[in-house]
């Protein structure tokens, strides 16, 4: 049984026809060809697939599109637009290059998105807090220190960006 | 792949007069049980019907508020509102200190605590507090709605008493007041694999009324150290009254070695589910006389 689904990505409308049950994941992945939402353990388990629904982050391995009907939804590529930077990124993505907090990959665009919440919601966060934010994301290369320092620093740039 | 039907009704009326007769239903909250229920084949999806419940009226399951004798939580609330709320954190800290500790930040977004009862597994958060507060689950089908224990609604791991398509629509939990120099407290303790979103290899909730060491009450909980969630109640007996001591505490400990019939599996040995659910408790307690 398919079902016409129209809701907000990165700022965009978008409409699919697709069953209700199937997962986020499939259709941002398989419909709209939204690929840089990794595709990991399908199980809820490692973050690697999150994005942002209206202002929270959830697994969209494990979210049936029926219920993103209506929602806005952010991937990592919604946030390459602040113009400020070079080449548009967001800070957080320009500092996680620059502190080497990026090796495979394949972890990043769930661990920025879960830092992004974070640093929406606070641009003073404790080391706990940085640590709670992520922790949903698994990445296997880094050993999250780098992880931990980049998210510091861009919570320290976009303080200083605010005043 | 097969899905099951899908039906995403607006209100608690429309539910009944929707969900078809002839299919085992299956209420969709946030998702993350049924989900993994769903990709693992342990859902005939061909005879299943799921019932999306998200968009019910905000009123009917959402939300938690103050009633004279009761907090009631909607079914659909989720464990972050749960963690972050006021009034939980002043009548029942223990279930605030559970859903502080309930799965990833992403989970937390959406799994709910309807979704965690329904779930019936023993090593659900959420039920150790609800136990140790006897509180009640609201089911709710086409004729109304009723009242029962939350520990009632076990008929084993993963199996619930509820008829098929009735729904849990809330919670309610009895207010327990302090008396005057007395403080509620009450905290949550978990042992799994990994810090973040670990499911309980074995549980303690203790909520208590207490000034320094002196017990005015308390009422002791545990999770995934049985078929179901296991009351303390001789907890209960042994601590009102008197004076938290070494020795009180550790005969407190015998009693939990006692009631628990913990098992091997997938998670954890029973041996090491007997060691540890007493070391949870002590844990527990001393932190309620520091707090
Ligand atoms: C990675 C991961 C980590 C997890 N960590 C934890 C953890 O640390 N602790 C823990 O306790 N759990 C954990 N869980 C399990 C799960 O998140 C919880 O059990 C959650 O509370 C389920 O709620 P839900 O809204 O997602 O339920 P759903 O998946 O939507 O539903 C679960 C079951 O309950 C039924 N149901 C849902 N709502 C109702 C209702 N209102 N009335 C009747 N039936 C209903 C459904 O039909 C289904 O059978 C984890 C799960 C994952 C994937
Ligand atoms: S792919 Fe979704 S959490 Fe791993
Ligand atoms: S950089 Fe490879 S998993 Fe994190």
């Amino acid at each position: 049984m398919e079902k016409s689904i129209s809701f907000i990505l990165n700022g965009k409308k978008v409409l699919v026809s697709c069953n209700p049950l199937k997962t986020l994941l499939k259709t941002l992945r398989e419909d709209l060809h939204h690929i840089e939402v990794k595709s990991g353990c399908e199980q809820g388990e490692c973050g690697s697939c999150t994005v942002i629904i209206d202002g929270k982050i959830v697994n969209s391995c494990i979210f049936p599109v029926g219920q993103a009907a209506g929602k806005n939804i952010i991937t990592i590529a919604g946030l390459c637009k602040k113009p400020t930077l070079k080449g548009g990124l967001h800070p957080l993505q320009k500092i996680f290059i620059e502190e080497g907090a990026v090796q495979c990959g394949f972890c990043t665009p769930g661990m920025i998105l879960a830092a992004k919440v974070l640093l929406d919601r606070t641009l003073t966060p404790t080391d706990e807090e940085i640590r709670e934010a992520i922790s949903g994301n698994l990445c296997r290369c880094t050993g999250y220190s780098k992880i931990f320092n980049a998210v510091k620093k861009a919570s320290v740039f976009l303080r200083n960006e605010k005043k | 792949m097969i899905y099951p039907q899908y039906i995403q009704p607006v209100s608690l009326t429309e539910i009944f007069r929707k969900i078809p007769q002839d299919k085992k239903i299956y209420f969709l909250a946030g998702g993350t049980d049924l989900f993994n229920y769903l990709r693992d084949g342990l859902v005939d999806a061909e005879n299943s019907c799921f019932v999306d419940i998200t968009l019910l009226k905000y009123a009917e399951t959402n939300g938690i508020v103050e009633e004279t004798e009761n907090i009631k939580i909607g079914a659909l609330t989720t464990f972050s509102t749960l963690s972050e709320s006021k009034l939980l954190k002043q009548y029942c800290p223990d279930l605030v200190a559970a859903a502080k500790v309930l799965g990833t930040p992403q989970i937390a977004n959406r799994a709910t605590i309807g979704g965690n009862i329904a779930n019936a597994s023993p090593a659900g958060d959420a039920l150790p507090p609800l136990a140790a507060h006897f509180a009640k689950a609201e089911i709710t089908n086409s004729k109304g709605s009723r009242l029962i224990n939350i520990s009632d609604i076990f008929a084993g791991p993963k199996k619930t008493t509820l008829a098929n398509g009735e729904i849990i629509t809330a919670v309610i939990i009895p207010k327990i007041k302090a008396k005057s120099g007395f403080t509620v407290v009450g905290t949550f303790k978990k042992i799994g694999n990994r810090k973040s979103h670990i499911i309980a290899k074995a549980s303690v909730a203790v909520f208590a009324v207490v000034k320094n060491k002196s017990v005015d009450y308390i009422s002791v909980a545990l999770g995934a150290v049985g078929p179901k969630i296991i009351e303390a109640k001789n907890i209960s007996k042994i601590l009102t009254g008197k004076e938290i001591s070494p020795e009180l505490t550790e005969k407190c400990k015998d009693e939990i070695r006692k009631i628990v019939s913990p098992i091997d599996d997938f998670r954890s040995t029973a041996e090491y589910r007997l060691e540890i659910a007493p070391i949870l408790f002590q844990q527990a307690i001393n932190e309620i006389i520091n707090e």
